[in-house]
């Protein structure tokens, strides 16, 4: 028996002003079935969804919604085929109700003159527990957490008669206990028939839940395969989506028994770590993990003054310098740090990717009365952004252009700009593709083998810390719970160590 | 019991109900013929032409755009229609007049809404210069003079009071019939942006015009109706204005120029609370606030020049006032 095709496209073209998104892209999706549709920023992903929810008309090809062939679609006919789309920025109304938002799709397409409240409270009451969810119906929107908005943006789509659901990175945000709870929500949707296309950079998840995937790779359909026919290596998907092969190969270091750059000693912040004991060397990369809340951020923070510790001392060059009270000492010392919102907090979106890129080290280019070296500036902003290759960088462009990963390619370069001698990275490669992920590795292996700068990571992605790191310390309630070379451990090990309870 | 009232104070409208109560209490404490019905009929003739105008802008700002040029507009269609009327010596019915302001000031708001929404232009710009051009074009093209001789039933309906009251001084205070005008317009607007589709689909585009175009919604079409709607009532102020000043003239100096009021009532009326979206309530609530506040001003006796000066701290206090029940802004840590 052949299931019902919600969405069928054959070889379908679609070019922006020449430059092509889409070359030749086949897709098909069954009833209840769950697909991850994976590949690099730039490879088309977002195009062929826009497609599908008919908000860019298609150059060339076949589409076809529920058996029946679209020349052209507008939104408003998507969302009547019951194709229903979850972007990243939910697209919910802060000023509206949670009520008034899951019901917001029916209400506009209702047409009628007056809304019915009591109705619209009675449907998102009943919305709401489908999935099983306890949020007041009442509450406004902008008072939600971002998890929480996500769950109403899944209601509105159920609401709204959905047979098939595109979730657009919808993991990004999410703590590793929420992202379990969406997996749940998902399943339980698939055995309500929905169809769920899951967009997503995190390969665990895209392995762990769909029935089958497309990788795509510059604007075509790479793979497709149903997963319960041959589930591919995490490597393999890679391969697919980039077209390289990417090594295994630890990053090698050989202490040359200096003294170390930085030292940690009984470093205790109350509430958030405690008599945490470490030291890294020039060129060393060191991995700090564990779950959210072991302290890893705070004890990140801390290192920069951020929020000081309480107690401990911290030794540079072994020259001890106590606690680091504020960023400027930190900042004295050398010590750069990238925050994990940098996306929010770490560039101007508006400006263009050269100034963001110089941005750090403007000071240095300024006379004695602010004038800036216009000439020299312009040597520094080429000089930075040749150390990384963006696909289409148009230096002058702003930020904002720019897909995700680049972005955060070019946050790094930015604080990359003042040779900082330790550098302390949280989360470097949150939402970022594989293939700018590797390029961000690459960057930051080659800072510290060139410029033996000490770099620290924290990552909650033990393939990233296996990836890029010499060392690896694991955190657990605010204690480090474990030492090892990456050299002499496994992923297996290591995912292991994480998910056991409490290391003694 | 407790949980209820919390709830209630949650709604900006309800605060400023109370603000609006506790300086009403506050001034008639310091002068009793401020709490008379003599005086709350002065309030009505003196907030009338603000409190319709307020409303214009508030569709346009509930849409999540901006018109700085409804008074002008208003202005600019009233005096139109009485000059057209007057130089062929026609008198019309009342509704003809109405009408015909109406109309102009339809085609004017198009004009801005073709600026905001079809050439992307910054929306209080764009009406900025729409209202510099009305204000010279009409003195240029149109007339300087004041046109004292309205339609007849434009006159009478200016000298047209339901009620007359009597402070306690004994000087006569008369409730005018644009008491009806405001009632019906106000609640109107309160049904269509409380009760109707439209008035949904007008706070999705102010929320978020993106999102409101994936929800289905036509962007440009709703922003349409709500200038439409705008100009509409613009129409009907600058008529009524006439009706009530019993003459007509260009840019007259207590609405053009004073549109900050309408836009500051508008503001105090939506509020920055979680729940901010703007209501035809919340918006009253504001008029009257502010007109109470300049109008009696000099009842409590404090000098006519200190009145601009009180009423901007007055603004402050009640601007604070509300902020009580800001939304807690999620942190980066909490969101994820």
């Amino acid at each position: 028996m052949s299931m019902k095709k919600i969405v069928n496209i054959e070889n379908m073209y679609k070019s922006f002003f020449g430059v092509v998104a889409l070359d030749g892209m086949n897709f098909s999706m069954e009833e209840g079935e769950i697909r991850c549709l994976v590949g690099e920023n730039g490879c088309g992903k977002s195009t062929l969804i826009k497609i599908i929810s008919g908000f860019y008309p298609f150059d060339e090809g076949k589409l076809e919604i529920n058996e029946k062939e679209y020349k052209s679609i507008n939104p408003a006919e998507s969302i009547a085929e019951g194709i229903q789309v979850i972007y990243q920025d939910f697209s919910l109304f802060d000023n509206m109700t949670v009520a008034e938002n899951i019901l917001m799709y029916s209400t506009v397409a209702g047409k009628k003159m007056f809304i019915n409240n009591t109705n619209i409270k009675k449907k998102a009451i009943d919305t709401l527990k489908r999935i099983n969810v306890s949020i007041d119906p009442d509450a406004y929107v902008s008072t939600l957490s971002v998890s929480q908005k996500q769950l109403i943006a899944i209601c509105r789509a159920l609401a709204q008669d959905c047979k098939l659901l595109v979730m657009d990175e919808p993991t990004t945000a999410l703590t590793t206990h929420e992202v379990e709870r969406l997996l749940e929500i998902v399943k339980e949707l698939k055995a309500q028939g929905v169809a769920v296309i899951f967009v997503s950079h995190k390969l665990e998840e895209v392995l762990e839940i769909c029935d089958s995937i497309t990788i795509m790779r510059s604007g075509r359909n790479v793979y497709d395969g149903k997963t319960t026919e041959r589930i591919l290596s995490k490597e393999e998907i890679i391969y697919y989506m980039t077209g390289k092969q990417f090594s295994d190969k630890v990053y090698e270091f050989k202490s040359e028994g200096d003294i170390p750059l930085l030292q940690v000693k009984n470093y205790t912040l109350d509430g958030a770590f405690e008599d945490i004991s470490f030291q890294i060397e020039k060129g060393e990369i060191l991995g700090i993990t564990g779950i959210l809340g072991c302290g890893r951020s705070e004890l990140a923070e801390a290192l920069f003054g951020v929020v000081p510790a309480d107690s401990g001392n911290v030794l540079i060059d072994g020259k001890d310098i106590g606690i680091i009270k504020n960023i400027e000492q930190a900042i004295e010392h050398e010590i750069a740090y990238v925050p994990d919102d940098r996306l929010t907090k770490g560039l101007h979106l508006e400006q263009s990717i050269a100034d963001n890129a110089v941005i750090r080290v403007l000071g240095e280019f300024a006379s004695r009365f602010g004038t800036l070296d216009k000439k020299a500036l312009s040597e520094q902003k080429t000089k930075s952004l040749s150390t990384l290759s963006v696909a289409g960088l148009v230096p002058d462009n702003p930020v904002r252009s720019l897909s995700g990963g680049n972005q955060q390619k070019i946050c790094l370069i930015k604080w990359l700009s003042t040779n900082p001698h330790i550098l302390i990275l949280n989360c470097p490669t949150v939402g970022v593709d594989v293939g700018a992920k590797s390029e961000i590795h690459d960057i930051i292996r080659n800072l510290a083998r060139e410029n033996g700068t000490a770099v620290v990571v924290i990552s909650d992605d033990v393939y990233e810390i296996m990836q890029l790191c010499n060392r690896v310390l694991i955190m657990k309630q605010g204690r480090i719970a474990l030492e090892k070379n990456i050299a002499d451990t496994t992923m297996e090990y290591l995912e292991a160590a994480l998910a056991e309870e409490k290391t003694t | 019991m407790k949980k209820w009232i919390k709830k209630v104070l949650e709604y900006n409208e309800v605060k400023l109900a109370l603000i609006f109560l506790a300086i009403v209490v506050l001034f008639s404490l310091i002068n009793p013929d401020v709490f008379t019905v003599a005086n709350l009929y002065a309030l009505v003739r003196a907030s009338a032409t603000n409190a319709i105008y307020a409303l214009a802008i508030m569709i346009v700002m509930c849409s999540g755009a901006f018109d700085a040029s409804f008074a002008v507009i208003g202005s600019f269609g009233a005096y139109v229609t009485m000059y057209i009327l007057t130089q062929n010596g026609l008198d019309p019915h009342p509704a003809i007049v109405f009408l015909i302001s109406i109309l102009i000031c339809m085609a004017l708001e198009f004009l801005n809404w073709f600026m905001v929404s079809i050439l992307h232009l910054q929306a209080y710009i764009a009406t900025t210069g729409t209202a510099s051009l009305l204000k010279g074009a009409v003195l240029v093209f149109v007339s300087t003079s004041y046109i004292y001789t309205l339609p007849s039933q434009i006159g009478a309906l200016g000298k047209t009071y339901l009620a007359t009251a009597v402070y306690g001084s004994g000087i006569e205070s008369q409730l005018h019939v644009s008491v009806i005008f405001i009632a019906v317009m106000y609640l109107v607007m309160h049904i269509l942006m409380t009760y109707t589709n439209f008035g949904r689909q007008v706070y999705a585009v102010g929320a978020d015009e993106e999102a409101a175009e994936r929800a289905g919604i036509n962007v440009k079409r709703i922003r349409l109706i709500v200038f439409l709607i705008a100009g509409v009532i613009c129409g009907v102020a600058g008529i009524l204005r006439d009706a009530v000043g019993r003459f007509s003239l260009p840019n007259p100096a207590e609405v053009v120029g004073k549109e900050n009021i309408s836009i500051a009532a508008v503001i105090l009326g939506t509020g920055n609370s979680s729940k901010a979206r703007g209501s035809a309530l919340g918006t009253l609530l504001g008029v009257l606030l502010m007109s109470f506040i300049s109008n009696n001003l000099i009842l409590i006796g404090i000098p006519s020049f200190y009145v601009e000066l009180a009423t901007g701290v007055l603004m402050y206090i009640g601007l604070v006032g509300q902020m009580s029940n800001r939304p807690r802004r999620h942190s980066a840590k909490e969101g994820k």
